[in-house]
């Protein structure tokens, strides 16, 4: 979110129906592999991953919500504070497309434009039992103001792609955020005063205490 | 033992040891006499007996020494180990010894170390006449094997009593000399006896009346029901057998007395020829019916059957059991008060309730659901075997959601805002307690509700939350923060689990599950990858331990959670000390009938209320009502609204306090950012600061090590070298020491 002397942070989540393979659009973006021999280390919250974006560094925190799509609940605590969400559905099942629109509904309700979405297709390995029309998807993408990509895990294609096209598209947002300066200079501040006020009102609010 | 319980032995081996005892040779100078049922055996020199229809040995010893007496003998000695022949020996002394004045008579009493003699004579000097013939009675009346006793009032306290009212000793005199009296309420012995008992209970008490001393003496102490003196109908009942066993022993000098029957001494006679002392009622014209009052004090009356069972639980709460005469014409129902006080219970709302009942019986009915789901549950969830062999699990995953939406029906639900404000403190002080009882589930999936949008941006709502709720309110969603794979909560969960029942953070075992799935192979180069199903298993266990033990309801808050880390010994020393303390309290409190039965009251208001939920789960329209509730400030400007704040509350004094916080808190509702936040969240500074730079962090905390390490492709899994058996405790603390621990050489097993 910050960006401290040129490098900047951001925190993007993943969302999705299950099995539609945001687990492994992860795996293999950040290691690279998809079907390694060894075990690996694995179920951290959040896998990170460092880019060079035109001379900028750019650090990648990345949440992935498998297994926990039945609860409702958490996506909130997951897409908070997130600069980018990646909404992943399977091409060949339609269900999962219509997950993802709950999503964009509810992370503009909720975020407004302050979060980059970008709405990906995967397993376009199986591109001769899809079921989501491109076309209308991406005509979607396009009334919702996400981008749209393709992208199958398995064989690695769009994978890497995907991530720097939504990690551009957070540095820009960024960058105008920053030279507009007004707006997201005054969400910073209020967030930070926000911080501070609570230190204040503890000691206003323990007097009361004594007199009841 | 058992062999003489029997009747029939017992008669039988009676028989056959007579027989022998008749072959004895004995000495000339000796006589012996032998019982046989009703006739009496004289061997040797002795005189012979008449026959005697005492049912006990206890009494029939007097007969045998009235003759011995009657014969010429003057110091007996009785053997014995019961007391009650020794209170009859005392009662009877005085006309024993007018037959033969020079009477002696010692008792032989007890076994063992315990084997004494005592003279009956020296005890009737010192109790003198009237109370040595009143000792049976006495006897009798403060209880003894055949008759009913006071509870918690031993011999001494009955002693005690009587010391202190000596008028009944004529009583005691008169029922001795006249046995089997019948008495009735109304009898002047029957009213000294009441008086006696009135004693008995409160030493100071002036009245005579044991319902009144009832009365008074539950107003006074609320003591437990079994401390207070029976009712008077009791006692008349429990006097009527003292009367008969009484006179039983008073007329032993008699060798065949005429005794009524014990039925008109308040026995009753059953089949098995047992007597027992009830007392039943029964009458044709009566049925049990129950009234209840409905919407608009709507009385219903029902007539109940004969046979019906579980009637505690089938009364409905807005519903009271009479016993109803059908044939009486009488047309009122139920009390005018009873109406209102019945009525009342339609009109319980979650704020009314008592928010730790809810907790325990939320808490009681997920861990029921959590506690069927089998290790095997988890694997067919993993690999998405068909639904029917994972029910308990998919049911178990539905809840959070539905608590959460619970939470939120019921604050937007609630048009006014003095009320949504309290239905809002209520459910942070259950979060509290299911945090207390380590239910993380609900507590999650209620601090999650109040986290939703549709809450959340109510603020003049939260503005008028007391800091103490919304303190507790941040500490807990504190909790929730997902940083370092949400290091918080497992911190808290590691330090729990060691005390089950827990019920853990549902979404998080999935997602370890998952990640453990996911991440890894099922088969490397065509063998079988066992270190992944070993982890799985391994997380799998640790799951199900934690639902092994069943909750208690009555103790499930005493062990509050404690903030230091790990327990030493002491700490579990003083911990323990405290449990006690704490329950010895509670178990106080559960004496007490009035706190039992308000209690039981509120725990079947909270159940009824939990089973009638309707739940909204549509976003849009729960966001709709969360509108009207609180339009946005677009449509009404702001300062209206804080205009409006002051005038809805009830009380002044919680006015005040409002007041006070909305000055506190105004500079921070001037931004209306739409945000998911409340107001002045410090959440959102911290979650930042940790994430951006976890590297920074505090490196010795384990949850910092290995998100890092995900993205370090040379770090391999591994089995830790030393399978550690000697701390379970940190190995089975969370899945993360793992694979921390893992940074040995990586292994694969396969076959």
């Amino acid at each position: 979110m910050a960006s401290v002397a040129g490098r900047y942070q951001f925190k993007i989540v993943l969302l999705g129906e299950g099995c539609v393979g945001k687990t492994s659009l992860v795996l293999r973006y950040c290691q690279d592999k998809f079907n390694d021999k060894h075990l690996t280390t694995l179920q951290a919250s959040y896998l990170t991953k460092k880019l060079n974006i035109d001379g900028k560094r750019v650090g990648l925190s990345i949440w992935d919500t498998a297994g926990q799509e039945r609860f409702h609940a958490l996506g909130p605590i997951y897409y908070r504070d997130s600069n980018g969400a990646i909404l992943v559905y399977d091409i060949t099942d339609e269900d999962s497309f219509q997950k993802v629109k709950n999503w964009v509904k509810e992370l503009r309700k909720i975020l407004g434009d302050d979060i980059c979405l970008c709405i990906v297709g995967n397993k376009i390995d199986l591109e001769r039992d899809r079921h989501v029309d491109g076309a209308e998807a991406e005509a979607y993408a396009k009334s919702v103001g996400a981008k749209h990509l393709l992208a199958s895990a398995k064989l690695n294609k769009g994978v890497d792609e995907l991530f720097l096209e939504l990690a551009k598209a957070m540095v820009t947002a960024q960058d105008a955020s920053a030279s507009n300066g007004q707006s997201s200079g005054r969400r910073g501040a209020s967030s930070r005063k926000r911080g501070v006020e609570i230190v204040d009102e503890q000691p206003a609010g323990q007097p009361k205490k004594g007199c009841c | 033992m058992d062999f003489l319980r029997d009747s029939t032995n017992k008669k039988e081996l009676f028989a056959f040891l007579t027989t022998k005892v008749e072959q004895f040779n004995c000495p000339a100078s000796t006589a012996m006499y032998v019982t046989s049922g009703q006739s009496v055996l004289s061997i040797s020199s002795g005189s012979p007996m008449q026959s005697c229809n005492h049912e006990e040995a206890d009494t029939r010893v007097v007969v045998h020494i009235l003759h011995a007496l009657e014969h010429g003998e003057r110091t007996v000695l009785v053997r014995t180990v019961d007391t009650d022949v020794v209170v009859i020996l005392v009662g009877t002394f005085h006309n024993l010894a007018a037959v033969q004045p020079l009477l002696d008579i010692c008792v032989a009493f007890g076994t063992g170390k315990n084997y004494r003699f005592y003279s009956i004579n020296a005890i009737c000097a010192s109790l003198g006449e009237p109370r040595s013939r009143a000792l049976p009675v006495f006897h009798a009346f403060s209880g003894c094997d055949t008759t009913s006793a006071f509870n918690g009032k031993g011999k001494k306290s009955a002693w005690q009593a009587w010391q202190a009212f000596e008028d009944v000793t004529g009583t005691f005199v008169y029922l001795a000399s006249h046995p089997f009296e019948k008495l009735y309420l109304d009898s002047e012995s029957f009213q000294k006896l009441e008086r006696l008992t009135v004693i008995l209970y409160d030493r100071t008490s002036s009245l005579s009346s044991v319902n009144e001393t009832r009365k008074e003496l539950f107003c006074q102490k609320s003591p437990p029901m079994e401390k207070l003196p029976p009712t008077q109908d009791a006692l008349l009942q429990h006097i009527r057998r003292t009367v008969y066993q009484a006179g039983i022993w008073t007329t032993s000098t008699q060798a065949e007395p005429v005794v009524p029957s014990p039925q008109d001494f308040a026995w009753t006679k059953l089949q098995l020829n047992i007597c027992i002392n009830t007392v039943v009622y029964y009458n044709r014209n009566f049925s049990l019916t129950e009234i209840t009052v409905n919407q608009g004090d709507l009385i219903k009356q029902k007539r109940l059957p004969d046979m019906m069972c579980d009637l505690v639980n089938k009364a409905s709460l807005n519903g009271r059991y009479y016993l109803k005469d059908f044939t009486s014409t009488d047309v009122t129902l139920l009390p005018e008060e009873t109406i209102q006080e019945l009525g009342k219970e339609l009109r319980y709302t979650l704020a009314d309730l008592d928010s730790t009942e809810v907790a325990r019986q939320v808490t009681l009915r997920d861990f029921e659901i959590f506690q069927k789901i089998e290790s095997s549950q988890y694997i067919y969830d993993l690999w998405k075997f068909e639904e029917t062999l994972r029910n308990s699990l998919l049911k178990f995953s539905k809840i959070s959601d539905e608590e959460r939406y619970w939470v939120i029906t019921e604050i937007c639900n609630e048009p006014s805002a003095v009320k949504r404000i309290k239905i809002i403190k209520q459910f942070i002080r259950i979060a509290k307690r299911c945090k207390d009882c380590r239910n993380f589930n609900s507590m999650f999936a209620i601090i999650s509700g109040l986290d939703h949008s549709a809450v959340q941006r109510m603020k003049a709502t939260w503005e008028r939350v007391p800091n103490k709720y919304f303190k507790i309110f941040e500490d807990i969603k504190d909790l929730m923060d997902p940083s370092r794979n949400m290091s918080k909560y497992r911190t808290l969960l590691s330090r729990e689990q060691r005390y089950p029942p827990v019920i853990p953070f549902f979404p998080i075992v999935l997602k370890d599950l998952s990640f453990l799935h996911f991440g890894n192979k099922s088969k490397v180069d065509g063998l079988i990858n066992f270190e992944k199903l070993r982890c799985i298993s391994k997380e799998v266990r640790n799951t199900t331990k934690l639902g092994l033990v069943p909750y208690d309801s009555y103790l499930m808050f005493d062990r509050a959670v404690t903030d230091t880390p790990g327990p030493t010994v002491i700490q579990a020393l003083t911990s323990g000390l405290q449990n006690k303390n704490k329950r010895s309290r509670r178990d106080n409190g559960l004496r007490n009938p009035r706190k039992m039965h308000e209690e039981v009251l509120m725990s079947r208001r909270v159940k009824k209320y939990l089973s009638n939920l309707t739940v909204i789960t549509n976003e849009d329209e729960l966001r709709e009502l969360s509108l009207s509730c609180e339009p946005p400030p677009g449509s009404a400007p702001s300062s209206a609204q804080l205009k409006k704040k002051p005038t809805p509350p009830n009380s002044p004094g919680e006015n005040l306090v409002m007041k006070e916080e909305i000055v506190s808190r105004s500079s921070t509702v001037s931004s209306p950012s739409s945000s998911s936040l409340p107001p002045n969240s410090p959440r959102t500074i911290n979650i930042n600061d940790i994430e951006v730079f976890p590297e920074i962090g505090d490196l010795s905390l384990e949850e910092q090590k290995f998100p890092t390490k995900l993205g370090t492709p040379s770090a391999r899994i591994s089995i830790p070298n030393t399978p550690s058996p000697s701390t379970p405790d940190r190995g089975s603390s969370s899945p993360r020491s793992f694979f921390t621990s893992g940074k040995g050489e990586s292994r694969i097993s396969a076959v």
